[in-house]
């Protein structure tokens, strides 16, 4: 009798465990595509984001704030890198979604990434805040 | 008193079938820092040394 309940208890807890542990997976091939899309792209990008041309909105997307510090000739490519890097992160939350078999989880985790791009932005970007632009 | 076990258990698993319809919010948030870390780093990492 003792033994038995100490049995099912112990079968309690591991499944508890076990419910407990629902990680968000990310190691798909499809996330991992569109991860090293993003990584390429940053090193293109990275000078807009120091130089202020480029900011982080707080949507989890990227956002051309000052255009007009870009030379002409660089604007074009600049404008479909944003536009390129925004549809990647939208991929990247869509993939992260469809590999944890969630679609509709898509905005909760854009919403999830968005803050974090804005933490690990470096001293001297811009980022948008509920008071507007401001300088990290 | 083993009826009370098998009625606990079906709870907390059914339970535990509604926790996983829930968006895990903690677990979304490292996987952002892990994957920001990765898709940044590289680049990052030499700048940041630069600008201190």
């Amino acid at each position: 009798m003792n033994l038995r309940k100490y049995l099912v208890l112990f079968a309690l807890v591991v499944s508890f465990n076990a419910c407990a542990m629902a990680d968000i997976e990310v190691n798909t091939p499809g996330v991992k595509a569109v991860e090293a899309r993003i990584q390429a792209r940053h090193a293109q990008l990275l000078p807009y984001y120091s130089s202020g041309a480029v900011g982080l909105n707080m949507d989890g997307t990227i956002v051309l704030r000052d255009i007009a510090s870009v030379p002409l000739a660089a604007r074009k490519h600049l404008n479909a890198l944003v536009n390129a890097e925004n549809l990647d992160r939208d991929a990247l939350y869509a993939e992260i979604a469809n590999a944890n078999a969630h679609p509709e989880w898509q905005s909760e985790i854009r919403n999830a990434f968005a803050p974090r791009w804005i933490a690990h932005a470096q001293r001297g970007w811009w980022v948008m805040s509920d008071n507007g632009w401001i300088q990290k | 008193m083993n009826k009370v076990w098998i009625v606990l258990m079906v709870f907390l698993l059914g339970a535990c079938q509604t926790v996983n319809v829930f968006f895990p919010e903690a677990s979304a948030t490292r996987a952002a820092d892990k994957i920001i870390d990765e898709v940044w780093q590289p680049v990052n990492k030499p700048t940041a040394k630069e600008s201190k």
